[in-house]
């Protein structure tokens, strides 16, 4: 069940709502809870009961390793081995559902066997609740946390709004939230406000992504299939695609951050206008920012501290000791945070890109060099986001070069042989203003509009503190409840809501 | 001070009132908007959601005329249920299946009359339908040709599109004249066809059409037209010179491989409801005195060498099985193939992976023994 399908907005979301506050009524708060994961386990088994299983059987395994991991807390050696015997758990369950064909293909290359594929569907969301689970071991590992219950971790681990596509939450995101919150169940303030960011995201979702496509998918598809692309598709296809995948993500995480505060649950951003950064570092703050935020604190200081570590005690010379404690294990971050998102090698281009990238940026700055006029720190940033994306959208890495060389003017796609007529890149070849209007229009919007939570500022709905110093708004673009904003609103809900028909699921469902 | 524009409790000094009349004014004027927009679309498809339309229609087709429409994206059951309580006479030969049989013609079998009952994206529920429009109507025929198709027999819990809903008050009286069980409300709610009326894109392309087509949707002489689709009286469908010229050799390939792609890992599946269904339809009809046909639709061959071994080519087997089963048990008429090679059709005769146009359908009926 996708947050913009008519099943879930006209049928789910409102029997969920309406039984959370019943229960909350006539039976507590704590009932309530277990309503709301009963309600996320039904959400999830809409795909496949099978697959819901294996989402329970991940919660109840993780939340009995944490237990464990509780009770052993005082001898480090044991919770250590405990730690590491449930991330070797949870990583092989990501291992095996996300990347055992990979691994097969890899083995077919190299070793020219011709070992079948296992058949294995792979459950949406998998990389993240898996990410949000094993946050959660290692801060009960860290004694992050003192007490479990398992009704709150059940809803923890299994809360619909973000278990498909993020935000990647942590325990000090959601328990002290479960345990102490207790929002009142109806409140039309925080209701119009959750409405009114779920609205905005479904209209990011339907208007502006979806259209998108239809101007990416012809060239990344035609080139795939060995179809000649000048420079101008090969751009009109990364621009497209890069604003559909913005606006596609953005819009799923302003609908996920309404949802769970309609129930009075705030969330951590996800999107801070990351297409407005001048510097790849401050990219990362902005785009996917729970995902950063997991892999720095788990990931890259993981690489980062020991490495660190060895470099002062060897008295390293400041370049080695900046390769040793910063590039290498940013490059290392990133790399992995690419193959996270999918099986491939474009995924692992796409991370080494970024690595590589911001390896760059620290070593600009630990060099003490003056940074970039912010326009030209614009470009670069951009410059690498779009090769980035070009890599992150293409079927393969041949076809991902083949476009970058036709934006680079030096295309190779006309040696290419096997080149078909294909009419969605021809009809794109002979009238490419649409497109062209689209991708200034939607460009503007990025660049230029506050974001929803900058438009929303004045009624604050996620769990992240509101951030100073950002760019001031005329007091009429901030929402409201006004007449003004109703009428708004309701064109905006009307238009999202007609445009409802399209069945494009969330471009990061696949991860 | 209250501002002029402001709606009562929009006020600084009512902050509570505030948000709960906010609420209400956007439901509400969202609601005005999908109701426009509701029945603009209703007014703008009036062959996908108006009954009296479709009844417009079938009296035009039962006159003998053809009718012309912008496409073939109408409720052809609905279609279906209006023509045949409008046909004169119980034609001798009618066809029930698919869109493959869309092109079938009363020409391909001179001497006989015909009516070519398909609708598109059909299952067992609409050979049921239609079955059992025709009794209604007293219009059974001598001869009654069942197409089975890869997914005839797919349990409701798999299909995702809607098209076949529009059948289900046929369907369910003839399921309970068989004495089967019928599908619940629960499983088959027309939830997502009635969404369908709130649809901005569809409004702004079929407001676009109407607004710049050069013919309407209307009685028409001519079989074929240069940019509208027809429809026949004898229940087939001709299409525009337009969307015949896109249907090239180049077209046709890339279904293939696009078909080929969709379809390879996906066995069609059997639910044993449906074949029980057509098993007690079988058994009505051979009480009546039909003689009945079953029959598969050749795919091009072109895909059907491409899924052979795959699981989808199994699948199709298997369906095949099930027919020739049925046929056996009830003295029915087992001809034809998903294999294009028993009919001796080539890809040139393939519009895609699975429709064929007339000289195909031809050689199909060509081997219905006393045809």
């Amino acid at each position: 069940m996708l947050f913009h399908s008519p099943e879930f907005i006209f049928g789910f979301l409102p029997l969920c709502f309406l039984g959370f506050v019943a229960v909350r009524r006539l039976w507590g708060w704590e009932p309530a809870l277990l309503w709301l994961a009963a309600a996320s386990l039904v959400f999830y088994g809409q795909w496949s009961a099978g697959l819901a299983g294996l989402l329970l059987g991940s919660i109840l395994f993780n939340f009995g390793a944490a237990r464990l991991l509780l009770d052993a807390i005082e001898s480090r050696r044991t919770a250590r081995a405990l730690l590491l015997g449930a991330l070797a758990a949870n990583l092989g369950l990501l291992g095996y559902f996300k990347y055992a064909n990979f691994f097969i293909d890899n083995v077919n290359l190299v070793a020219g066997s011709s070992i079948s594929h296992l058949s294995i569907v792979l459950p949406v969301g998998i990389s993240f609740y898996t990410f949000i689970q094993i946050g959660f071991l290692v801060e009960v590992y860290n004694r992050q946390v003192s007490e479990i219950k398992l009704g709150h971790y059940l809803l923890f681990g299994s809360f619909f709004p973000c278990i498909t596509a993020g935000p990647i939450v942590l325990q000090r995101d959601m328990l002290p939230q479960f345990a102490a919150a207790r929002p009142p169940a109806l409140d039309s303030a925080r209701i119009a406000v959750a409405l009114t960011v779920f609205g905005i995201g479904l209209f990011k979702k339907l208007l502006l992504a979806d259209p998108m496509a239809t101007f990416a998918n012809p060239v990344f598809d035609g080139a795939a299939g060995g179809v000649a692309v000048g420079a101008g598709l090969a751009w009109i296809g990364a621009l497209a695609y890069t604003l559909q995948l913005y606006f596609d993500f953005s819009g799923y995480s302003d609908m996920a951050l309404g949802i769970a505060f309609l129930f009075g649950f705030r969330l951590p951003l996800n999107f801070n206008s990351p297409l407005k950064a001048c510097s790849i570092t401050d990219f990362w703050r902005r785009w996917h920012i729970t995902m950063t935020r997991f892999f720095t604190n788990y990931l890259y200081a993981a690489i980062a501290v020991p490495m660190m570590r060895r470099a002062m005690r060897g008295a390293y010379a400041r370049p080695a000791r900046f390769l040793a404690a910063t590039a290498v294990p940013v490059i290392a971050t990133f790399v992995l945070a690419g193959l996270w998102h999918g099986a491939g090698w474009t995924f692992v281009v796409f991370g080494l890109i970024h690595g590589l990238a911001l390896a760059i940026n620290h070593a600009w700055r630990e060099a003490g060099m003056r940074a970039l006029h912010p326009a030209l720190g614009w470009v670069l940033t951009m410059a690498v986001v779009i090769l980035g994306l070009v890599f992150f959208r293409a079927a393969d890495v041949p076809t991902a070069l083949s476009l970058i060389a036709s934006m680079l003017g030096v295309s190779a796609a006309d040696a290419m042989g096997g080149i078909v007529v294909d009419p969605g890149l021809a009809s794109l070849a002979a009238g490419p203003g649409a497109a062209v209007l689209w991708i200034v229009v939607l460009g503007a919007i990025a660049l230029t509009c506050p974001n929803t939570q900058e438009l929303m500022s004045k009624h604050w709905f996620s769990s992240d503190p509101q951030p100073d110093g950002g760019r001031s708004w005329p007091a009429w673009l901030m929402w409201r409840p006004t007449p003004a904003w109703a009428a708004i609103g309701a064109i905006v809900l009307a238009a999202a809501l007609g445009s409802i028909s399209s069945d494009a699921a969330f471009l990061y469902y696949q991860f | 001070m209250v501002r002029r524009w402001a709606l009562p409790g929009f006020t600084p000094d009512a902050p509570r009132a505030r948000p709960l009349l906010y609420l209400l004014a956007t439901g509400i004027l969202a609601a005005l908007l999908m109701s426009a927009l509701a029945a603009l679309n209703h007014r703008l498809a009036p062959l996908t959601y108006s009954a009296a339309a479709l009844a417009w229609t079938a009296e035009i087709l039962a006159g003998g005329s053809s009718h012309a429409v912008f496409d073939l994206n109408i409720d052809m059951r609905c279609l279906r249920r209006e023509h045949i309580a409008r046909l004169e006479a119980t034609p001798e030969v009618v066809v029930l299946g698919a869109s493959h049989w869309q092109e079938a013609h009363a020409g391909l079998l001179p001497g006989r009359t015909f009516y070519n009952a398909h609708v598109h994206r059909d299952y067992y529920e609409d050979l049921l339908a239609v079955v059992e429009m025709l009794l209604r109507h007293d219009r059974l025929p001598k001869t009654l040709i069942m197409s089975v198709r890869d997914m005839t027999f797919l349990p409701v819990a798999r299909r995702t599109d809607i098209l076949w809903l529009t059948a289900l008050p046929d369907y369910r009286a003839m399921a309970t004249r068989l004495g089967i069980d019928r599908h619940s409300w629960f499983e088959t709610w027309p939830a997502r066809r009635w969404f369908g009326l709130l649809s901005l894109p569809a409004m702004w392309g079929n407001a676009l059409r109407w607004l710049t087509a050069d013919v309407l949707p209307g009685p028409v002489r001519a079989r074929t037209l240069p940019t509208m689709d027809a429809l026949h009286p004898d229940g087939s469908i001709g299409w525009s010179d337009a969307h015949r010229a896109e249907f090239t050799t180049e077209r046709a390939r890339r279904e293939v491989r696009q078909a080929v792609a969709a379809r390879r890992d996906l066995a069609p599946e059997i639910d044993p409801a449906a074949v029980t269904a057509v098993d007690r339809l079988l058994g009505l009809l051979r009480e009546r005195g039909v003689r009945v046909v079953l029959i598969h639709p050749p795919f091009n061959p072109d895909f059907y060498d491409r899924i052979g071994n795959s699981a989808y080519g199994a699948g199709l087997r298997r369906v095949e099985a099930v027919t020739a089963h049925l046929a056996r048990a009830h003295g029915a008429i087992a001809v034809g193939s998903f294999d294009p090679a028993v009919a001796g059709c080539d890809s040139s005769m393939f519009i895609d992976a699975e429709h064929s146009g007339p000289v195909c359908l031809q050689r199909v009926l060509d081997q219905v023994p006393g045809l």
